[in-house]
C-alpha cells in the first residue's frame, strides 16, 4: 500500500517549527541586531519601509480575499483569510530566517519573503481547487477528514517535484555562488530553501487544515 | 477534447526556439560605423546595482573633518536632503537606487547603478541628482570654465562678468516640464520653465525692445554653476515661459534636468559633494557569469526533474518553462524598444518565481495525466481530464500571483499612488520582483496552460508517441 504524509498529524508541529523560527529570529534581532544593508538604517526611510510593507501586506491579502469571494462565493471568505495566515507566516517565517542565517537585510530579504508568500498562495489555490472537486464529486461534505487527507496528500505528492525543483535550484545556484565566491548569494540559499518548504508545510498542515474543518 | 494535427506540436516548439534564441542573442546590424540594434538581447539588460556595481555620491560638509567653523547639520535636514534626492531619482525614472543617511558623520549617499539610462556616467547622473538645484536665468553668458562631460559635450561653469547678473532664481518657478520637438525634421530635446507672475513681468520687462536691458543680448540659464544654455534675445519674452536646448541635449538629459528643477533646490547648501566612489556588485565582481551560469544549472536541473517523472509531458513542460524565461527575458530587455527594466537579484528572484510558477502549471497537468492513466484511464481521456482539471487551478494561482504583484508595484514602485503617499521610492528591489512577478503571472495563462494543452493534445496524435508510459503512465 501506498504510504503518504499524514497532514494531520503535522498539525502541531507546523505550529510549532515556525514559533520557533520567529522567537529565535526575535531574540537574535534583539541581541545581535540584523545583519542590515546602510539603506535601511536610517529611521524615517526604514518607518517608510515597514509602512509600505504592512499597507502591501493589508492591500494584497484584502485583494486576494476578493478574488476568492468573487470566484467561490461564500467558501471565498473562508479561503481568503486561511491562504492570508499562510502567506503571511510564510513571509514573516522567511524574514527571520535571514536574519538567523545572517543574511544581509534589504531588497533581496523582501524578495526572499514574498517568494515564501507566493508559494504559499500556490499551494493554497492548488489545494482548494483539489478539495473542492473531491467535496463536489463524492457529495459527502461530513466526511472532512477524508477530504482533507486526500486533498492534502495529493497535492502534497504534485508540491514534493516542485520542492524538489527548488532545492536542486537553489543547490545550483549555491555551487555557482560556491565557485565564484558570491558569498551574498551563498547566505541567502539556505533561507530561500527553508522558507519554500516550510511555506508548503505550513499552509498543507496548517492553513488548509483550518480551512477543512470550518468548510 | 479534440486531438490538434500532428504539426501543431512541431511549429509550437520550433516557434519557441526562435523567439528564445532571438532573446538570448538579440539581433543588431552594422549601418558605417554605427551599431543598429533591432532586437536586444540578454547582452543588452540593464544590470542593477547589485548586479553591475554602482557609483556613489557623498553629501557633505566640506571642512568638517579639520572642524573648523563647519556648520552643524541636523538630522532633520540631512532627512529632508534625503528625501528630496529620492523624490529627483523618483522622477527622473529611476528603478534602482539607494539613498542613506549617515547622521553621525552628516552625510547624505546617494547610489546610482553604473548601467543608468542615460548619456552622463553614473557618475555625474549621482552628482546631478545630489545638486543644490539653484536654477538661475542670468544676464550674458560668460563663464571661466570649460570642460567635456562624461557623455562628450561641452560643459561650460562658473558664471563671471556679465553672467553675474541674476534676472530669476529657484523662487520664481511655478512649473517644469520636458518636450520633444520634430518640427525641423529631426528630434530635438527641449526643457520649458514656467514662471510665476512676478517672473513673467520681470522676464518681460529685461526682455522688451524698449526697456529691456537685455534685448538684443544673450541670456543663460544656470544650474547652480552649470550653464544648461545659452540664447540671443530676438524678442520680448512676454509668457513667462523660458525654454532651452542645447547640443547635447537628449531625452534623457531633459528628464533629469527636469526632475532636478521640478524638485526644487536641497533644504540646506551648507552640503555638497565630498566624495565620488565606485561601488562594487554585491553578488560579485564575476556578476554577469554567476547570475548567467546559475539560471543555465537550474534550467537544466528542472529539465532533467521534469523529464525523469513526466516522461513527455515533462517535455513540454521544459518548452513551457524555455518559453516563460523568453517572455520574461525579452521584457526585461525591452526586445523591440528601447526601454525595459533594471535587472537586480531582487529581479532575478521574481524570474524565479515566475519561471516556477510555470514549471508549477504544467507540472499540474503532467501529474493529473500520469495519475489518470495510473487510474487505467485511455490516453486520450487522461489528457483531456488533466487540461481541464487544471485549468481553473492556474487561472486561480496566476490571478492571485499577478494580484500580489499589482499591489507591490504600486506601493514600492515609482508610481503616482507610491509617491504622492510616501516620497520617493526606496525598495526599488521589490519593484523589480514584484514587476517581473506580474508579467509571469500574465504570462502564465499563455505559457503554462495554452502552449502545453495545444502541444500535449497535438503530441498524442502521433501513433508512436501514445503510449501512456511516455506520458508517466504504468508500462502495462
Amino acid at each position: 500500500m501506498k504510504k503518504t504524509l499524514n497532514f494531520s498529524k503535522l498539525f502541531k508541529v507546523m505550529i510549532i517549527i515556525p514559533a520557533v523560527i520567529l522567537v529565535a529570529g526575535v531574540a537574535l534581532l534583539a541581541i545581535l541586531g540584523g545583519n542590515t544593508d546602510p539603506a535601511y538604517t536610517m529611521l524615517n526611510l526604514g518607518l517608510a519601509v515597514v509602512l509600505k510593507t504592512i499597507l502591501s501586506a493589508v492591500f494584497a491579502a484584502g485583494l486576494v480575499l476578493l478574488y476568492f469571494v468573487i470566484r467561490f462565493r461564500k467558501q471565498g471568505v473562508l479561503m481568503g483569510l486561511c491562504s492570508g495566515l499562510g502567506a503571511a507566516v510564510s513571509a514573516l517565517v522567511a524574514f527571520f530566517l535571514c536574519i538567523i542565517c545572517r543574511a544581509p537585510l534589504g531588497n533581496t530579504t523582501f524578495a526572499t519573503a514574498l517568494a515564501g508568500v507566493c508559494i504559499s498562495y500556490a499551494t493554497s489555490v492548488i489545494f482548494f481547487s483539489r478539495f473542492s472537486v473531491r467535496r463536489s464529486r463524492k457529495k459527502n461534505t461530513d466526511n472532512t477528514d477524508n477530504n482533507y487527507s486526500e486533498a492534502s496528500s495529493s497535492v502534497f505528492s504534485t508540491m514534493l517535484i516542485m520542492l524538489v525543483i527548488v532545492l536542486a535550484v537553489i543547490i545550483c545556484g549555491f555551487a555557482v555562488a560556491a565557485v565564484f565566491s558570491s558569498t551574498f548569494l551563498m547566505l541567502y540559499a539556505l533561507p530561500v530553501l527553508l522558507s519554500a518548504v516550510v511555506a508548503v508545510l505550513f499552509t498543507l498542515a496548517v492553513s488548509c487544515r483550518m480551512y477543512a474543518n470550518k468548510a | 477534447m479534440k486531438r490538434l494535427g500532428k504539426s501543431i506540436s512541431v511549429i509550437i516548439a520550433l516557434l519557441i526556439i526562435v523567439f528564445s534564441v532571438l532573446t538570448v542573442c538579440g539581433f543588431s546590424y552594422y549601418k558605417g560605423d554605427f551599431e543598429q540594434t533591432v532586437i536586444r538581447g540578454l547582452e543588452d539588460v540593464d544590470r542593477g546595482i547589485d548586479i553591475g556595481g554602482g557609483a556613489k555620491v557623498i553629501l557633505g560638509v566640506p571642512n568638517a573633518a579639520s572642524g573648523d567653523e563647519a556648520p552643524q547639520i541636523s538630522t532633520d535636514v540631512l532627512h529632508d536632503t534625503a528625501q528630496v534626492i529620492e523624490d529627483r531619482a523618483a522622477k527622473f525614472g529611476l528603478k534602482d537606487y539607494e539613498v542613506y543617511v549617515n547622521r553621525a558623520q552628516q552625510t547624505v549617499s546617494l547610489v546610482v547603478p553604473n548601467d543608468v539610462d542615460c548619456e552622463y556616467s553614473a557618475a555625474e547622473v549621482a552628482s546631478y541628482l545630489t545638486t543644490y538645484g539653484d536654477l538661475t536665468l542670468r544676464g550674458g553668458s560668460s563663464y571661466t570654465d570649460a570642460s567635456i562631460d562624461s557623455s562628450n559635450s561641452q560643459k561650460f561653469t562658473n558664471p563671471t562678468e556679465d553672467s553675474l547678473q541674476i534676472i530669476l532664481g529657484t523662487d520664481n518657478v511655478s512649473e517644469v516640464q520636458w518636450f520633444k520637438d520634430t518640427s525641423e525634421g529631426t528630434e530635438t530635446y527641449w526643457v520649458s520653465v514656467l514662471y510665476d507672475e512676478t517672473g513673467l513681468v520681470t522676464l518681460a520687462n529685461a526682455t522688451s525692445p524698449d526697456t529691456g536691458y537685455y534685448y538684443g543680448g544673450t541670456v543663460s540659464i544656470w544650474l547652480d554653476n552649470v550653464m544648461l544654455s545659452m540664447q540671443q534675445v530676438e524678442e520680448a519674452n512676454t509668457y513667462g515661459e523660458f525654454t532651452f536646448t542645447n547640443e547635447g541635449m537628449t531625452q534623457q538629459k531633459a528628464k533629469l534636468f527636469t526632475a532636478i528643477i521640478d524638485t526644487g533646490v536641497l533644504p540646506t547648501a551648507d552640503l555638497s559633494v565630498v566624495s565620488v566612489q565606485s561601488v562594487a556588485p554585491s553578488v560579485g565582481n564575476d556578476s554577469g557569469n554567476i547570475v548567467l551560469f546559475a539560471g543555465l544549472a537550474a534550467l537544466v536541473a528542472i529539465a532533467v526533474i521534469m523529464i525523469i517523472r513526466y516522461r513527455l509531458s515533462g517535455v513540454v513542460s521544459v518548452f513551457a518553462m524555455v518559453l516563460q524565461c523568453a517572455v520574461l527575458l525579452a521584457f526585461i530587455t525591452g526586445f523591440l524598444v528601447d526601454g525595459g527594466i533594471m535587472m537586480s537579484v531582487a529581479g532575478m528572484a521574481g524570474l524565479a518565481v515566475s519561471v516556477l510558477l510555470t514549471v508549477f502549471s504544467s507540472g499540474l497537468i503532467a501529474e493529473k495525466i500520469r495519475t489518470e492513466l495510473r487510474h487505467g484511464s485511455v490516453m486520450g481521456n487522461a489528457v483531456t481530464v488533466g487540461i481541464k482539471d487544471s485549468r481553473n487551478t492556474i487561472l486561480d494561482m496566476s490571478v492571485v500571483l499577478a494580484v500580489i504583484s499589482l499591489v507591490g508595484l504600486f506601493l514600492f514602485g515609482t508610481s503616482g499612488l507610491s509617491i504622492a503617499i510616501f516620497g520617493g521610492s526606496v525598495v526599488s528591489g521589490v519593484y523589480n520582483f514584484c514587476i517581473v512577478l506580474f508579467i509571469g503571472a500574465i504570462a502564465n495563462c499563455i505559457t503554462g496552460y495554452f502552449v502545453p494543452q495545444l502541444m500535449l493534445r497535438s503530441l498524442y496524435s502521433f501513433s508512436c508517441l501514445s503510449k501512456p508510459s511516455l506520458f508517466g503512465g504504468a508500462k502495462k
